[in-house]
Parts: C-alpha cells; sequence; structure tokens
C-alpha cells in the first residue's frame, strides 16, 4: 500500500524488484575493495529496493550514502542479510523524526552484525564442506566411469559438480532474499533454530566417505609400481600437513617433490 | 583451436569465464574440476583438461578464497596449464607447474587491484556526499573488464611460452624435467591428502 509522504513511498516489494536486488547480488564482489569490502556491491544490489521506496532523488541518495560503509558476507548468504536490511529500511522510511534515525542506527549495526555471523555459517558450510564433497562426488564418478570406459567421464565428473553445488547454493540465495524480507530483525533468533551445525557436520560426513571411497578405488586401480609411490606422497603429504598445519600447502608439497625428484635425478637416482 | 589466434581466442574466453571465481556470479563454472573437461574438449582434449582439471581442483580445497584472503587462482592455473600444453603444446609436467605460477601471480595481481579499487569506492562516496547519482552498475562493469584484462595477459602469457617452448628457445634441463615430472606423479596423491585434509579427515 504506498504512502506518500515527503518523498518516501511505502511499498511491498514487487517480483521485478526482487529479481533485480537477486541479480544484482551476483555482482557483490565485483568491486570488493580493501577498505569496506564488499559496500560498493551491497550498494548495487540494494539500488532497485531504494529507488522503489524513495521516490525523491534526495532521500535515495542518502539512503545509498549510508549503506556505504564497511560490509563483509559469504556471498550464498548476503541475499538473507539484503533481504533483512530491505525490510528494515522499509519500516524506517515509514518512520519520522528521531525515531527514523535511531532506526537507521540500528540498520548499520544489524547489517555489519548479520553479514559477520551469515559469513561464519556460510563459509563454514559451503567453502568448508559443501565444495570438498561436490569434488568428492564429482572425482568419483568421473574415475568410475573413466575405469569402465566411458569417453563422458570428465563432463559427467563436470555435470555432478555443477549439479550439487549449485542446487544448494542456488536454494539458498533464492529463498534467503525472501526469508530475510520476511523475517527482518527476527533474523538472528530465526538463524539461531536452523541446525546449520548439523547441516555442516552431515555434508563433511557425506563427502568422507566419499573421499574414502575415492582414495580406496585409486589405490586398487593405480598400476602397482604407482600404488607404493601414491601411497608414500598420500602419508607425507598428510603428516607435514599435521605438523606444520598451513604452511603445507598442497602447491608447496608439490613444489618440494619437484625439487627432490630433480635433485634425485642428478644424482642418478631417477630418470 | 591450436593456432595463435586461436589460442589468443581461447585466452579471452577464459579470462572472462574467471570472473566467476570471486569476482560475479560464483556460479563455480570456472572451478577446474567444471571448466577443465569443457576447455579440454574445445582445444581438443578433454582427457587432459578433466585430468589437470581434477589436480588443480584438488590442490585449491584447502585454500578458499575467504575475506581479504587471495590463494593460488585454480581457475588461471588450470587455463594457463591448458593454453600451453594443450593439442601437440609442451609437456603436461611442465605445464601443471607453469599453470601453479601463473594461479599465484594473479593472486598478486588481484590484491593489488583490490587495494586500488579504495579510491573507486571513493569515487562513488563523493559523488553521493555531492548529490550525484554514484553510477554503481558502471563502477562494477570497469572493475570486472579491469580484471578480465589482466587475466587475459597473463593467460597469452602462457601461449607465449608455448611458442618459445615449441620454436626450442627455452632450455629444458633434463634434471628440470626429471623433477616436474616426478612432482606431476605424486600430485594426484598430494591432491587426495588435501581432499582428506579440506574434510577434516587428515
Amino acid at each position: 500500500m504506498p504512502r506518500a509522504e515527503a518523498g518516501v513511498t511505502r511499498a511491498a516489494m514487487s517480483r521485478s524488484t526482487e529479481r533485480s536486488v537477486l541479480a544484482r547480488s551476483l555482482l557483490l564482489q565485483s568491486c570488493w575493495n580493501q577498505e569496506r569490502m564488499q559496500n560498493l556491491g551491497f550498494c548495487l544490489a540494494i539500488e532497485p529496493w531504494l529507488r522503489r521506496l524513495y521516490s525523491g532523488k534526495r532521500e535515495r541518495l542518502e539512503a545509498l550514502s549510508r549503506h556505504q560503509a564497511y560490509f563483509n558476507t559469504n556471498p550464498y548468504m548476503a541475499p538473507l542479510t539484503l533481504g533483512m536490511v530491505c525490510a528494515l529500511e522499509r519500516e524506517a522510511a515509514g518512520a519520522a523524526g528521531e525515531e527514523r534515525q535511531a532506526r537507521f542506527r540500528r540498520i548499520a549495526a544489524l547489517k555489519v552484525a548479520a553479514g559477520g555471523a551469515l559469513a561464519g555459517i556460510g563459509d563454514a558450510l559451503f567453502w568448508g564442506a559443501l565444495r570438498p564433497a561436490c569434488a568428492a562426488a564429482a572425482s568419483l564418478t568421473g574415475l568410475v566411469l573413466w575405469r569402465f570406459g566411458a569417453r563422458a567421464a570428465p563432463f559427467a565428473m563436470a555435470a555432478v559438480y555443477l549439479l550439487f553445488f549449485n542446487a544448494a547454493t542456488a536454494a539458498t540465495r533464492c529463498r534467503g532474499l525472501r526469508l530475510g524480507l520476511e523475517w527482518g530483525e527476527d533474523i538472528a533468533a530465526r538463524m539461531k533454530a536452523l541446525p546449520w551445525q548439523g547441516w555442516i557436520r552431515k555434508t563433511r560426513r557425506a563427502g568422507g566417505m566419499l573421499a574414502g571411497a575415492l582414495l580406496a578405488a585409486a589405490l586398487l586401480w593405480a598400476p602397482a609400481r604407482l600404488r607404493l609411490e601414491g601411497m608414500a606422497g598420500f602419508l607425507a603429504y598428510t603428516i607435514a600437513a599435521r605438523v606444520t598445519g598451513a604452511a603445507a600447502s598442497p602447491a608447496r608439497f608439490y613444489a618440494a617433490c619437484c625439487a627432490l625428484g630433480g635433485l634425485a635425478a642428478l644424482a642418478g637416482w631417477w630418470r | 583451436m591450436t593456432s595463435l589466434p586461436g589460442l589468443l581466442l581461447g585466452a579471452l574466453i577464459l579470462a572472462l569465464i574467471e570472473l566467476d571465481e570471486t569476482a560475479a556470479g560464483q556460479f563455480m563454472i570456472s572451478r577446474p574440476i567444471v571448466l577443465g573437461p569443457l576447455a579440454g574438449a574445445a582445444f581438443g582434449d578433454a582427457l587432459l583438461g578433466g585430468g589437470l582439471g581434477l589436480l588443480f581442483e584438488l590442490f585449491s580445497l584447502v585454500d578458499p578464497p575467504v575475506g581479504g584472503y587471495l590463494p593460488i587462482n585454480p581457475s588461471v592455473a588450470l587455463s594457463g596449464a591448458l593454453l600451453f600444453s594443450a593439442s601437440g603444446g609442451g609437456p603436461t609436467p611442465a605445464g601443471f607447474a607453469l599453470g601453479l605460477v601463473l594461479g599465484w601471480i594473479h593472486g598478486l595481481l588481484e590484491t593489488t587491484l583490490r587495494r586500488r579499487r579504495v579510491s573507486t569506492a571513493r569515487r562513488a562516496e563523493k559523488r553521493l556526499a555531492a548529490g550525484e547519482e554514484p553510477r554503481l552498475m558502471i563502477a562494477a562493469a570497469v572493475e570486472l573488464a579491469r580484471q578480465a584484462a589482466f587475466t587475459f595477459f597473463l593467460l597469452a602469457a602462457a601461449v607465449l611460452v608455448r611458442r618459445a617452448f615449441l620454436q626450442g628457445w627455452l632450455p629444458q634441463p633434463w634434471w628440470l624435467s626429471a623433477g616436474l615430472r616426478a612432482g606431476l606423479a605424486l600430485a594426484p596423491w598430494i591432491g587426495l591428502g588435501a581432499l582428506c585434509r579440506a574434510l577434516r579427515l587428515a
């Protein structure tokens, strides 16, 4: 129900605005900068909603100025924060005077807090659990199909990865904006009620089982000569990673193997 | 697609796809495990693309680009390796190593670009303070174009290294070739170790 009040329109988010906000949220990281991280991306995404909310140019530009502050979150969780901020902006636009200013301050604080909390969940779920699990599923599919002579094995591997990962992230993105709009300020309590840790654990467990099967298949189907070398390489990397932590990146370990291989060749132990 | 113009066109397309890695969309089209088979097929060797893609994917699992941290860019690494090695190019072990180096350089360059973008943010802020439109969509388009351009130049370097290698202008010490072969032989197992580490199994 639109309500004209000094350049302010209190409107519901239409489907087209929702689509526009969601599409622009895909560019959240396009202007990622060291100082305020995703601030410009956030402004870009919320702009269609502010344009609808504030019919006056001055109010709209003021609203955009407020969103120039630091912001950073996981890109797949960003629509949730965006939805929440959109809902709060709508409420603030309807308020007047001191109450309105207080609401603006609250939006700024809640935006940063929600962004940080959702980044923690999103990074653990999507980067820490889902991505390795999808990689394990795709690799196992590719290896099994390749072993049985399927020419489409590499493409099946790509399809499995894309399908599993995007099914989860697309659902989170699309539902996220609506849930954020619906929940508004209640987002923290609502998010707390969801079993995120359980989902992360289950995804990791599924990924772990697939990785175990992948390792077994690789050992079983590798040529006998490579089996011993491979197992030694696997164990050496695993031990190095345990001992040195983050310093033992796969690339560094690979570089060390190349150097040792070169030295062994110079010494005449390897050709 | 293995002539010089074909390879450069491939580098351009791969540079545009790389934007999906961190800058736009993040639909995972740029992930090596997805891009490898597709780019490999375009260069005439889907199996090589799939194999290299799988290795770079496993290598990148323990190092996600979280916050301001940019690790070796796996998409650039794969693209560089394929542009060097695909369809009668240089040897795959050298291509894999070159890919990792290019991915590492890309991480450094992107960090510099992100530092430079502070001025873009300040410019938008100044425009807003002056009551002007911040032109956010234009700013985003310029930043994406800038990133795609420097990725393209980096990938074009892989094409030039390939040409130099095939013309015999690059020295190929036998001990270096042996070392790179040893590294590539162990790479799948290191990758499996990285997968187990990413899933907190090891």
